[in-house]
């Protein structure tokens, strides 16, 4: 295209000056468009990295939840085996000291008898315990009855309708999976019986492709995923944080949301599906 | 361009040095052509198949470089349609003059193509600095080219003739060529990454009906 002048040289009117402008009004356009880009582009960087900051920020609040979580459950678990198990055992003691040995038999029997059902009372605190850190029916038997029992207890209190259903779960999750997720099932149930002034709450189960499905529908006041978010950043909220925690351990994404009807709340748990096989 | 290909050697690059190397050899024909052994329709010819080789290179190296299926795919039809408008100019058009509309057809399509670039690149490039890739630079300097001489191209059409013309469209092309030759000459300093294509940062899938946490086939 550069030899491309005509061999024609037969003159004629003047230049356009409309060439000039259209050339120099192309120019500017083209370079008013790469400029527009360059300018454009680093402001979305910058966007992403005060997004990629604050999701560094949020993970820093989620840390120190959860650290500050296991060492409420660990002063928690102190105080259960100070207060109630150290004074039983030491009243135990009491009971069984060496003067036992010089007492009438009756009082010997008598004292037996008492600190062996203070002893049954330490073993049973000591159960409680335990139970409350890993229920024995998820780990024998896994998360379906784990959750059908937590929720057959709480109808059976009375203070609210909770029912559970598991649609699909002939092949169960790894077990560490399983304890996550009753967790939160658990913090949710928790939060939802605090804080909702429901009337029922209901668990259903699926399976779709890879993923698996837990869908709880309660009819008390609940949040939507903004508030989730928002609470997720400030100071309050501790047990939404370790739920956010868990899902972030679990690969897995949760959504709050109202119902159309504005009847109920929705929660969605999405998990990807990991079986113990 | 040694130099260039040496510190540069990625797949989609090679297009572009397919495409310096096929332009240099066309214009060293229409040197030829013109000065060395004036066969004038012989060289318009030449330059008539300069502009063909030079959209399809440009065309497959930017299309290379999109990341939408659908795009790629739109794209790839201005080279059919591109090779009808040479031809249909080409049985038109007188052989002893130059087929303007074939030209103005590439700047065209290629200011398009470079738009759509631009687009795409504001879209889902956001890992990088742009100015940081090669390809943009090869981009700016065609687009600024293009854009610069299209106006020209159109009015060559009808004033061929004008000698004063012909020294101001000379010049005005030179000038968007050497702009073009430095811009490309600095997308010789940035090597080639890869970024990571966008992410979708989309939520939980909540088009999942409550039906189907209560109807199951497998229960």
């Amino acid at each position: 295209m550069f030899f491309l002048q005509a061999t024609d040289t037969t003159p004629s009117t003047g230049i356009s000056p409309l060439m000039f402008l259209g050339t120099l009004g192309m120019l500017m356009l083209a370079i008013g468009i790469v400029g527009f880009v360059i300018y454009h582009q680093r402001k979305v960087i910058r966007y992403n990295h005060e997004l990629k900051r604050l999701e560094e920020e949020k993970q820093q609040i989620l840390l120190n939840a959860s650290i500050r979580f296991q060492e409420e459950e660990r002063n928690r678990i102190a105080a259960d085996l100070h207060d109630d198990a150290g004074p039983l055992l030491a009243t135990a003691r009491l009971y069984l000291n060496e003067n036992l040995v010089n007492q009438e038999k009756s009082q010997q029997l008598q004292s037996i008898y008492s600190a062996k059902q203070i002893i049954d009372e330490a073993i049973l605190l000591i159960r409680n315990i335990s139970h409350s850190l890993m229920p024995p029916t998820l780990k024998n038997f896994g998360l379906e009855s784990a959750t059908t029992d937590l929720f057959q207890k709480i109808s059976g209190s009375g203070s609210l309708n909770a029912s559970a259903r598991f649609h699909d779960y002939r092949v169960r999750l790894k077990v560490e999976q399983e304890l996550l997720v009753f967790r939160i099932i658990q913090e949710l149930v928790n939060n939802i019986m605090k804080h909702s002034n429901a009337g029922f709450i209901h668990l259903t189960q699926n399976n779709s492709g890879n993923k698996m499905y837990f869908r709880v529908h309660h009819d008390g006041t609940g949040i939507v995923q903004t508030e989730f978010e928002k609470l997720n950043h400030s100071a309050l909220g501790l047990g939404l944080k370790n739920i956010a925690s868990r899902i972030r351990v679990l690969n897995g994404r949760i959504f709050f949301e109202i119902d159309p009807s504005h009847t109920y709340f929705k929660i969605t748990l999405e998990i990807p599906r990991e079986t113990s096989l | 361009m040694g130099l260039f290909y040496k510190n540069n050697k990625s797949e989609k690059l090679k297009v572009f040095y397919i495409y310096i190397i096929c332009n240099s050899t066309l214009l060293g024909g229409e040197l030829l052509l013109k000065y060395i052994f004036p066969l004038r329709e012989l060289y318009l010819l030449n330059v008539r198949v300069q502009l063909l080789v030079e959209l399809s290179f440009l065309l497959f190296y930017f299309i290379a470089n999109f990341q939408t299926p659908s795009a790629k795919k739109f794209f790839k039809i201005i080279l059919p349609l591109f090779i009808v408008i040479t031809t249909y100019d080409y049985i038109v058009t007188s052989k002893t003059k130059f087929g303007a509309d074939q030209a103005i057809a590439e700047s065209f399509f290629m200011l398009l193509l470079l738009f759509y670039f631009f687009f795409e690149k504001i879209k889902y490039d956001v890992q990088a600095p742009l100015y940081e890739s090669k390809i943009f630079w090869i981009a700016g300097a065609f687009f600024i080219f293009f854009a610069g001489n299209f106006f020209l191209l159109i009015y060559s059409k009808s004033m061929s003739n004008n000698p004063v013309f012909k020294q101001q469209y000379l010049t005005i092309y030179n000038s968007f060529n050497i702009i073009k030759n430095l811009i490309l000459c600095i997308a010789l300093y940035f090597k080639e990454t890869n970024k990571p294509i966008s992410t979708n940062y989309g939520g939980i899938d909540t088009s999942i009906e409550d039906t189907f946490f209560f109807n199951n086939p497998n229960s």
